[in-house]
């Protein structure tokens, strides 16, 4: 469409532009046949898009308010659950519950395969400080039984 | 903006601070339009005030993210339209809906209304008429939609547009021939579909 007609379109349609102007679009139109065409199409579908007025004003029945209102108070409590069942959300929440499973697994694995501590190793710092015991040199095999376990259960 | 833009801004920041005092003067002064609206394009009445109760909750959940640059009129005029589409898709099979809802005195009312073009149409062809309206602007986007349904079905000047939406005159004019130009694209390619001659 040519420049000028596209400039004064909306007038033309609306039946708002003034005489000249009128004049001025129609002989373009009576020379251009792509304008003439596609200005008529406008025209139609104008035409066609009016259909949709309303031919009533219509006034709500009596309570309008109240239903509304209503409806706003039932949304308003539904809403939260509403999030919950939300596609998006739940599945996020799944996502979210699923990570937390898999990190409580690894946890309680690592925990049952970590290496027990020696139970023994107190009773051996008994043994070894003990101050009630024979003292060393008196007996060389209970000394040498006491070195080796001492050095069995050595520990940084 | 004028005195009514400084008022209207007033009652809507008044329900954005949760006054509910000023949401029923919302409803109260906007609730006959909201409601021809609806009818308008859906030529049902008897869904039309439930839609509008729909209409009212969404604006009372929604206004807080109203920021001013568009009057009242045409946000409100915008949840309208897309709650009849909703509305429309809930029903799924649209041809259906229109035949089975639209009474005979609807079609009588039609047929009598004020303008010529529609005085000599037979009721099923503005009924197929109708339709292929509603499809065609399902395929331009909200805002033309909105536009070209506030130029052609309510009446305002690019003007009014203007002040109604904050934008410039030109912009609104390129605005409105963009649309009118995929409207004729989209009928045009329906009408190849279905082996049609173009009627729109």
């Amino acid at each position: 469409m040519h420049q000028p007609i596209k400039e004064r379109l909306e007038q033309y349609l609306g039946g708002t532009e003034g005489a000249e102007g009128v004049r001025a679009i129609e002989s373009h139109l009576a020379t251009c046949r792509e304008c003439a065409l596609e200005v008529d199409q406008m025209r139609r579908q104008a035409a066609s898009l009016r259909l949709l007025r309303p031919d009533a004003v219509l006034e709500p029945g009596p309570g309008f308010y109240a239903r509304v209102w209503e409806r706003i108070e039932a949304q308003r409590s539904s809403s939260i659950w509403n999030l919950l069942v939300e596609p998006a959300l739940a599945k996020r929440l799944a996502y979210a519950s699923l990570g937390l499973l898999v990190l409580l697994s690894a946890l309680a694995v690592s925990l049952d395969t970590e290496p027990a501590v020696p139970s023994t190793a107190p009773e051996i710092f008994i043994i070894a400080d003990d101050p009630i015991g024979p003292p060393l040199g008196a007996n060389p095999v209970q000394d040498r039984d006491v070195v080796l376990v001492n050095l069995a259960t050595y520990e940084h | 903006m004028n005195a009514n833009g400084s008022q209207e801004a007033a009652l809507v920041r008044r329900v954005q601070a949760g006054d509910e005092r000023a949401f029923r003067e919302i409803v109260d002064r906007y609730q006959s339009k909201v409601l021809s609206i609806i009818y308008g394009i859906l030529k049902n009445r008897n869904d039309a005030e439930d839609i509008a109760q729909q209409v009212f909750a969404k604006i009372y959940f929604s206004i807080g993210s109203f920021d001013f640059r568009s009057s009242l009129l045409t946000w409100i005029y915008k949840i309208t339209v897309n709650e009849c589409y909703d509305y429309l898709r809930k029903k799924r099979v649209r041809k259906l809906v229109y035949e089975s809802d639209f009474t005979e005195e609807d079609a009588l009312r039609m047929m009598n209304s004020e303008q010529p073009a529609e005085q000599v149409r037979a009721v099923d062809t503005l009924l197929a008429e109708r339709d292929l309206v509603m499809k065609l602007l399902e395929k331009i986007s909200e805002e033309e939609r909105t536009l070209i349904l506030l130029k052609e079905v309510e009446g305002h000047s690019v003007e009014e547009l203007a002040q109604m939406t904050g934008l410039n005159q030109n912009t609104i004019k390129v605005k409105l021939f963009r649309a009118r130009q995929k409207l004729l694209r989209a009928a045009g390619r329906l009408m190849r579909r279905r082996g049609m001659g173009l009627a729109l």
